[in-house]
C-alpha cells in the first residue's frame, strides 16, 4: 500500500520532518519498504498559457504555439513579447489554454527513474523550432490520459507556477508492508493511518467530521425510486445499504489536485463518479460499488431494485465486469435482485460487479452500495475466482460495519458537488448484526507483567496509569478511566482488531515504543539442557563422512516423478504435491540416493572425477505413519552417499563404499552384510536402484539398517555415471541405538605374541564371512580366556579351477605370559580339521 | 516372401547374432519394407502395418536378448568380503578412503551447529522440525481461523492427502508446548528451539527459494515478558557474533503472537558491518505468545505466558560469506561446496 505523506498530513495537527515521521512509523506502526521523494520527479514542469496557436505550415495536425511561462524559466529562447515557441501535436491545444510545459533540459516525468529516461531539448519539428513540450497527464505521470495535453483548470493556476506547487507534488510516497497490517482494516485508509500516526506523535488526529457521522441520514431531492435490501444470512453480510442517484455525469472530472492525489498512490483517475468512490475508499478504507439502476431493474424478477444478499446457489453463473463468466460456489456471497424465493445475482459481493449492471458512459441513474461482507468468505472467493483488487484487499481485512453510513453520505455529497447528481431515493438498509462495544478492564500492573519495564532515557519503571490513559486517549478510546488499579476503556468503533487485553497491551507497548522496553533476562533454574541425541549422532556421522573424504550436500525434499521411475522406484508410494511449482518438485523423496545420483551426474559433467557426495535428511514413504503422531506420515531419517570415480578400476566400487560405511559406523564385526538377492526380508521399492548381485543389505543384530552397493547398469547408463560407482542408503532409526554402544575393552598384553596366516581353499559358493566367522568362533571356543586372537583378512584368490583361497592373518597374545607356540599350533590344526568338516575346506 | 516366413526366418537367426539389434538391418526385412510402395493402394495400409509390427516385434526381442546378455555379464560379488578376489589376471587392491583434504561440511550444517550450540548453552532443547505436517499444526493451533487473510502470507503446498509441507517452523509450536506443559506445572520452564526446512510455493531467484531453513524459539514461564524476550535475543546475538550489538524493533503481525514484532540488530562485523553503525538487519519475527496458542496446547494463559521467535538461516550464511545466490545451497555443486571447510 502506498501512503501519500501530504494526504496524511491533512489529518495531522503538527508538521513533522520526513525522517522523523518515517522512523516513528517504522518503529511503532508498520514497516516502510521504501520512501519516494515525489518532488524530484516534478522539478521542471511549469504552468504556461497558450497565447498564440497557429497551424504548422508543413503538417496537417501540428500547431505552432507561443506560450507565456510568466518569464520564470531561464535560458529559454523568447520572442520579442517574451513568449516561447513550442510545437504541439495534441488535438486539444488552443489559444488561452492553461497547460503544463516541460522546458528544454527537463525529463519527461513518465520516464523518470526508468532505465530509459527521456530528456527534452530544443529542436526543429518539420522545420519549425520547438522548445520542450506541452505534456499530457500520462506524460506527466499523473493519470493515464493521453488523448490530449493536460488542460489545467484550477483557479489558483497562473503562468509561471510550478506544477509541483499547483498539485502539491512536493510529496513523499511511503510504500508500507501490507502484511503486518492484516489485522488493521482501519489503517487501510489514510484517515485510520493518520489516527495512529498522531497518537504515536503524542496527540490526536484532526479527523474530518463526516467520518464520525455514524447515524446521519440524507434528505432526498425527490423520491422516485424505492430500493429495498434483504440480507438472508447475517454471517455473510452484517450490513448492506444503498441509495439511488440521478443525473450522475460521468463526463465530469474531479479537481486536478484530487485526481493527482489518487493517481500518485496508484489508482488511475477516470471520471468524477468513479474517482469519488476510489478516493473515499483510499481515505476511509471502505469500498463502494455502483450499479446502473435501470439495468438492475431490468434484470430484477420483481422489476424493482430489491436487493437480496445471499450465498450463491450451486449451478449459478455470473458474468463479471472483466468479461469472465464464473461458476459460483455456495461459499461465495452474491448481491442479487428479486425476492427471497427468486433472485438473480448481479455482483460477486465485495469482489466484482456483474456485466449486466455495469455503469457506462450513458448511465444516468446509479444505485450506490455501501456494505460489509464477511472477510473469511471473501477470502475464499478471492482465491477461488482470482480477484485481486484494492477493494477486496480492504474487505478481506474486515472493515467495521459502522463505517458504511458515513462513507455513503460523503459519497453522495461529493457526487452532488462534483458530478451534478441528485438523490432520488431514501437510504435502503439492512443491518442485522450490529457490533457490540468492546470494553476492557485491565489491571495497570498487567501491562508491565506482559511488556516488561519502560525505559525512559535510562529511568526504568513500570508502565504508569498516566501513560496508559494518555496513550489510550490519543488513540481515541472512549470512557478511559482508572479505578482500583485497573484501567477501563472502550475501544473505538473502527478497531475491529481489539478483542482481548493483550490487544490493548500491544497498543500501549507499540505506540509508546517497543524500543523503549528495557531488555531483561529471565530467571531460570540452573539446569543443563539435555542434548538432542539424534542431532548429536547426525553431527557425528557428518564428521566421520567428512573424514572419509566426503562432501556434504543438501538437496530438495521434492523430486520429479521421472526420477523415481528411472531408479525403478514406485512413485505411487510417494506423497504427491498437488500444487507443485513444477514437475521437478512434485513428489516427496522416498530415499536420498536418487537425488545424489543426479548431483553426481551434474558434478561429473562439471569436470569433477572422483568424489563422494553424502546427505543426511528426512525421507517419506506413503502409507508409513508416525509412531507418536499416528495421523501423520512417518519421517525417516536417512544418511545416503554416492562414490564415483571416472578412472578405470580393477576393483569393485562396492568394496570402497563398504570400507567407508565400516569406517564411519565403526562397529566392527557387528555389521553383517547379506547379498541383496539372498536377503529374505521385505525390501522397500527404493532399493530397486541397487544391482542385487553386487549390493548388500546391512544388518546389525539381524536388524535391517540399509543397503550398500553398486547401481543397476541401466541406472548408471541413464545418468551417464562411470563404471566405478556405488552408494549407500542407511536408516538412522535402526542405527542410532548401536552407535552409542560401549566398547569391550581387553587389556594390552605385556608379553611377546605371535601370528600365523591360514589359507583355506573353499568352493566359490563359500562366502568370506563364513570363513571369517568360523575362524573367530573356533578361536574363541578353543582358546582359554587369557589368550586373545585377532583375525584380519590377508588375501582372497580365485583359482582358475573355480575355487577360492581365503587367507586370514591371526595375531595371538597371552595376557599372562609369553605365548605358548605349541598351543597356537594345536589351535591352527584344529582350524584345519574343523574347516574341512564344516566348510568343506582344504587348508593349504 | 510372406511376412510370416520372414518372421520365422529372422527369429531363428536372432540367437546367432553377436549384436541382436543387427537383425533390424536384415535384407529380408528391408525387402519387405521396400515392397510396401508396390502393394495396391487398398491393401497398402494393412500390409504396411503388418511389416511395421514385425519390425517392432524383432526390436523387442533384440532388446530382451541384449538385456539378458548384460544381466548374464554381471559378475556377482561376495558382499561379505572386504575386497575383491584376485586371480591370474588381476591383483585386487585394498579399497581406500577418499582424500580427506577435499572433504567439506555444508555451510548450513555448520551454521545450524553454531546456533544449536549457543542455544543449548543458554538452556534450550533443540530439535529438528517436521517436513510434512497438517493444517492443525501449520495454522489452526496457531490462531489462524480457516480462510484467515493472514494465511495469505504462507503460500503452502499440499499433498493429495491434504498434508502440508510446513511453511514455517512455528508448525512445531503446538507440539513443543503440549509436551512441555507438565514441565511447567512442575515449576520448570519451556525453552525449546526447532530448526529445519520449510517450504513455500514461490518462485526461486537469487534471494528466494521454495525450500529454506528456519529456526524457531519458544520460552514459557510464569512471568515471561517482552522485555525478557528482547534481552534474551540481544544476549543470543551478542554471543553468536561475539560483540556487543544494538537492537531495534518494528511492529509486525502474526496471529500466534500479541504483541508481534520484527527484531533487528545492527550489522555485526562478522556479517560485513564495518562498525560504522546505522545499518540494520532484520533477523527474525517475534512476540508474546497469543493466549489462544497456549490454550490450544492445554496451557492456562492466566497462569503462564511466553514468547516465541523465528527467523531464516540462509540469509545469515549468505551475509557471513557474501554468497551471491541462495540457490547454491541446494544445488549440490562441488564448485560451491568445496569453498567451505570440513
Amino acid at each position: 500500500m502506498i501512503i501519500s505523506v501530504n494526504w496524511l498530513k491533512k489529518y495531522l495537527q503538527s508538521d513533522v520532518d520526513i525522517d522523523e515521521l518515517t522512523n516513528l512509523i517504522g518503529a511503532r506502526l508498520v514497516e516502510i519498504e521504501s520512501v519516494t521523494n515525489l518532488a524530484e520527479k516534478y522539478q521542471s514542469p511549469v504552468i504556461a498559457k497558450v497565447v498564440e496557436c497557429v497551424a504548422h505550415p508543413d503538417s496537417d495536425h501540428l500547431h505552432v504555439c507561443q506560450i507565456d511561462d510568466g518569464g520564470v524559466v531561464n535560458d529559454a529562447p523568447r520572442n520579442d513579447d517574451g513568449y516561447i515557441q513550442v510545437v504541439c501535436g495534441a488535438p486539444n491545444v488552443r489559444k488561452s489554454l492553461m497547460v503544463a510545459w516541460l522546458p528544454p533540459g527537463s525529463i519527461v516525468p513518465e520516464s523518470y527513474g526508468t532505465s530509459d529516461e527521456f530528456s527534452l531539448s530544443s529542436r526543429k519539428l518539420r522545420g519549425v523550432m520547438s522548445h520542450g513540450m506541452l505534456a499530457s497527464p500520462r506524460e506527466l505521470d499523473l493519470w493515464n490520459e493521453h488523448e490530449g495535453i493536460m488542460e489545467i483548470s484550477g483557479d489558483i493556476a497562473k503562468p509561471g507556477m510550478k506544477l509541483c506547487d499547483y498539485l502539491q507534488l512536493d510529496d513523499y510516497l511511503l510504500e508500507v508492508e501490507n502484511k503486518s497490517l492484516t489485522h488493521r482494516p482501519d489503517c487501510f485508509g489514510v484517515i485510520g493511518f493518520a489516527r495512529e500516526v498522531a497518537a504515536i506523535m503524542g496527540g490526536s488526529a484532526r479527523i474530518p467530521d463526516w467520518i464520525n457521522n455514524l447515524d446521519g441520514d440524507i434528505t432526498s431531492d425527490e423520491v422516485s425510486v424505492v430500493p429495498s435490501v434483504k440480507i438472508v444470512d447475517s454471517s455473510l453480510c452484517s450490513r448492506y445499504e444503498c441509495i439511488v442517484l440521478d443525473n450522475v455525469d460521468s463526463s465530469r472530472n474531479l479537481p486536478d489536485d484530487l485526481r493527482s492525489l489518487i493517481g500518485r498512490v496508484g489508482v488511475n483517475s477516470i471520471s468524477a463518479p468513479v474517482d469519488i468512490t476510489n478516493y473515499l475508499m483510499l481515505d476511509s478504507g471502505q469500498p463502494l460499488h455502483a450499479f446502473d439502476l435501470d439495468k438492475v431493474m431490468e434484470v430484477s424478477p420483481t422489476g424493482a431494485a430489491d436487493i437480496v444478499v445471499r450465498a450463491a446457489a450451486k449451478g449459478e453463473t455470473l458474468e463479471l465486469l472483466d468479461g469472465r463468466t464464473i461458476n459460483l460456489d455456495p461459499a461465495d456471497i452474491v448481491v442479487a435482485v428479486g425476492d427471497q424465493s427468486n433472485s438473480v445475482p448481479i455482483a460477486l459481493a465485495g469482489a466484482m460487479g456483474g456485466m449486466a449492471t455495469e455503469i457506462t458512459r450513458g448511465t444516468k441513474r446509479v444505485l450506490l452500495e455501501s456494505a460489509t461482507f464477511d472477510l473469511y468468505h471473501l477470502r475464499g472467493t478471492q482465491f477461488r475466482h482470482g480477484v485481486f483488487s484494492e477493494a477486496i484487499t480492504r474487505f478481506t481485512k474486515g472493515q467495521p460495519s459502522p463505517l458504511t453510513r458515513p462513507v455513503l453520505l460523503q459519497a453522495v455529497q461529493m457526487l452532488k458537488d462534483y458530478a451534478g447528481a441528485k438523490v432520488i431515493s431514501d437510504i435502503a438498509e439492512d443491518y442485522p448484526l450490529k457490533p457490540v462495544k468492546t470494553e476492557f478492564e485491565i489491571p495497570v500492573a498487567r501491562f508491565t507483567d506482559v511488556l516488561g519495564c519502560y525505559d525512559d532515557s535510562g529511568k526504568v519503571s513500570a508502565y504508569s496509569s498516566d501513560m496508559i490513559v494518555e496513550t489510550l486517549t490519543n488513540l481515541q478510546y472512549s470512557d478511559v478511566s482508572v479505578k482500583n488499579e485497573s484501567v477501563k476503556a472502550v475501544a473505538p468503533w473502527w478497531r475491529t482488531d481489539q478483542h482481548i487485553a493483550e490487544d490493548v497491551i500491544e497498543d500501549i507497548g507499540r505506540v509508546t515504543g517497543f524500543d523503549n522496553i528495557a531488555p531483561d533476562s529471565p530467571l531460570r533454574r540452573y539446569v543443563a539442557a539435555p542434548y538432542n541425541q539424534l542431532y548429536e549422532r547426525q553431527m557425528w556421522l557428518r564428521d566421520r563422512l567428512c573424514k572419509a573424504g566426503g562432501n556434504e550436500v543438501m538437496s530438495y525434499s521434492f523430486i520429479h516423478g521421472d526420477l523415481l521411475d528411472s531408479v525403478h522406484d514406485d512413485k505411487s508410494q510417494a506423497y504427491r504435491i498437488v500444487n507443485a511449482i513444477s514437475p521437478d518438485l512434485q513428489y516427496y523423496r522416498r530415499d536420498i540416493l536418487p537425488s545424489l545420483i543426479e548431483r553426481a551426474r551434474d558434478n561429473l559433467r562439471a569436470g569433477y572425477d572422483n568424489f563422494m557426495l553424502f546427505e543426511l535428511g528426512k525421507v517419506h514413504r506413503r502409507g508409513l505413519m508416525d509412531d507418536t503422531e499416528p495421523n501423520l506420515p512417518a519421517e525417516l531419517s536417512e544418511v545416503a552417499g554416492i562414490v564415483v570415480d571416472k578412472a578405470k578400476h580393477a576393483d569393485s566400487a562396492l568394496y570402497v563404499v563398504k570400507k567407508i560405511v565400516n569406517y564411519v559406523l565403526n562397529l566392527g564385526d557387528e555389521l553383517k552384510y547379506v547379498r541383496l538377492d539372498k536377503y529374505s526380508g521385505q525390501l522397500d521399492s527404493s532399493t530397486n536402484v541397487y544391482e542385487p548381485l553386487r549390493s548388500a543389505v546391512l544388518l546389525i543384530d539381524g536388524r535391517y539398517i540399509g543397503v550398500v552397493g553398486e547401481l543397476r547398469n541401466d541406472v548408471r547408463q541413464r545418468f551417464k555415471l562411470p563404471e566405478f560407482v556405488a552408494g549407500f542408503s542407511l536408516m538412522l532409526g535402526g542405527l542410532l541405538s548401536y552407535i552409542d554402544r560401549d566398547i569391550e575393552y581387553t587389556p594390552v598384553s605385556r608379553y611377546q605374541g605371535t601370528s600365523r596366516d591360514i589359507t583355506y581353499q573353499v568352493s566359490n559358493e563359500v562366502d568370506y564371512a563364513d570363513v571369517y566367522s568360523f575362524t573367530r568362533r573356533v578361536l574363541v571356543d578353543k582358546l582359554p580366556d587369557h589368550i586373545v586372537a585377532e583375525v584380519s583378512p590377508r588375501d582372497i584368490y580365485a583359482t582358475s579351477d573355480g575355487k577360492r583361497n581365503i587367507t586370514l592373518h591371526i595375531d595371538f597374545h597371552d595376557l599372562t605370559k609369553t605365548i605358548d607356540a605349541k598351543l597356537v599350533g594345536k589351535v591352527m590344526d584344529r582350524l584345519a580339521k574343523q574347516s574341512s568338516n564344516e566348510l568343506n575346506a582344504h587348508v593349504i | 516372401m510372406k511376412i510370416d516366413d520372414v518372421r520365422d526366418l529372422l527369429m531363428g537367426r536372432l540367437s546367432e547374432l553377436k549384436n541382436p539389434h543387427d537383425i533390424l538391418k536384415a535384407p529380408e526385412l528391408k525387402a519387405l519394407l521396400g515392397q510396401i510402395k508396390d502393394v495396391p493402394s487398398d491393401e497398402r495400409a494393412k500390409f504396411g502395418a503388418a511389416v511395421n509390427s514385425l519390425r517392432q516385434e524383432l526390436k523387442q526381442q533384440a532388446d530382451q536378448l541384449t538385456q539378458q546378455a548384460e544381466q548374464a555379464a554381471i559378475v556377482p560379488l561376495d558382499v561379505t568380503a572386504p575386497f575383491d578376489d584376485s586371480n591370474e589376471q588381476k591383483v585386487a587392491g585394498r579399497p581406500m578412503l577418499l582424500p580427506v583434504e577435499q572433504a567439506t561440511l555444508h555451510p548450513l550444517t555448520v551454521e545450524t551447529k553454531q546456533l544449536v550450540d549457543v542455544f543449548t548453552r543458554m538452556g534450550f532443547v533443540c530439535e529438528e522440525s517436521r517436513q510434512i505436517d497438517d493444517d492443525f499444526h501449520m495454522f489452526s493451533s496457531l490462531n489462524f481461523p480457516p480462510n484467515h487473510p493472514a494465511r495469505d502470507g504462507y503460500d503452502t503446498f499440499r499433498t493429495e492427502e491434504g498434508y502440508i509441507p510446513p511453511a514455517h517452523t512455528t508448525a512445531m509450536e503446538n507440539r513443543v508446548l503440549s509436551a512441555g506443559r507438565q514441565q511447567l506445572e512442575n515449576g520448570g520452564v519451556i525453552a525449546h528451539i526447532s530448526y529445519g526446512r520449510v517450504f513455500r510455493n514461490e518462485d526461486a531467484d537469487v534471494t528466494h527459494d521454495h525450500t529454506f531453513n528456519q529456526f524457531e524459539g519458544v520460552y514459557v514461564s510464569r512471568d515471561a515478558t517482552l522485555g525478557q524476550m528482547l534481552g534474551m535475543l540481544k544476549d543470543f546475538f551478542e554471543t553468536y557474533y561475539g560483540q556487543s550489538l544494538r537492537i531495534k524493533t518494528q511492529p509486525g503481525y502474526f496471529p500466534f503472537t500479541e504483541p508481534s514484532l520484527e527484531f533487528q540488530i545492527e550489522k555485526p562485523a562478522a556479517l560485513g558491518g564495518g562498525g560504522k553503525g546505522g545499518e540494520w538487519l532484520e533477523m527474525l519475527g517475534c512476540g508474546m505468545l497469543h493466549p489462544n496458542v497456549l490454550k490450544a496446547a492445554g496451557i492456562d494463559p492466566t497462569k503462564y505466558q511466553g514468547f516465541a521467535w523465528g527467523g531464516g538461516l540462509e540469509r545469515l550464511v549468505m551475509l557471513k560469506y557474501g554468497i551471491e545466490d541462495l540457490r547454491h545451497f541446494e544445488s549440490g555443486k562441488l564448485a560451491f561446496l568445496r569453498k567451505f571447510r570440513g
